[in-house]
């Protein structure tokens, strides 16, 4: 359970709890306005911690075990690519939403998932990676 | 190949949604196969 809060919860949510520490501060007008939960993630911003569980799932299975690959009865290929996939998905859509960043929507009331196309699928590749490296994490585990 | 290129990167909306559709497609693919190598280790 701690594993889960400090690897997984922790860097999902400490965006936005920081970003509520900053909404206390006397903004000047205008600012203020500007500071909404998907500010930090709009543009697809999640996808890095997806990189970084990636990452670590393929350490965790390759180096940092030192034969956890093995433990995962030979199928350990199976495992690298499927976590090189999502590292390359994760990582075209981070670059995706750099380059090409979307304005706040026009009218208000507008869903932020749907206008935001790169928040909710960073959302999609972040909930998968996550699962797949606790996946990795408790089924390695010697 | 061109035409496909200049359909779906036309404009910047187009292509972050080009380009988020082929990350969508292509994580799910990563994470069936990491649920294939759980399932095959079993």
């Amino acid at each position: 359970m701690g594993w889960l809060i400090v690897t997984i919860l922790v860097p999902l949510l400490a965006p936005n709890i920081a970003l509520y520490f900053l909404s206390l501060v006397p903004l000047e007008e205008g600012v203020a306005e500007k500071i909404r939960w998907t500010a930090p993630l709009k543009d697809g911003q999640l996808c890095w911690l997806a990189i970084g569980f990636s990452s670590a799932a393929l350490y965790e299975m390759g180096v940092a075990g030192e034969g956890k690959l093995g433990l995962i009865n030979g199928f350990g290929g199976y495992f690298q690519g499927g976590f090189i996939l999502l590292l390359f998905a994760s990582g075209l859509l981070a670059s995706a939403g750099a380059a090409f960043p979307k304005p706040p929507p026009a009218t208000l009331g507008t869903s932020p998932f749907r206008h935001y196309t790169a928040m909710s699928v960073s959302f999609v590749l972040t909930g998968l990676s996550a699962t797949a490296y606790a996946v990795v994490h408790f089924q390695a585990k010697p | 190949m061109t035409t496909w290129v200049k359909e779906h990167f036309s404009d910047s909306n187009q292509a972050l949604t080009t380009l988020s559709s082929i990350a969508a497609v292509v994580g799910v693919v990563g994470f069936v196969l990491v649920m294939v190598g759980v399932f095959l280790a079993r």
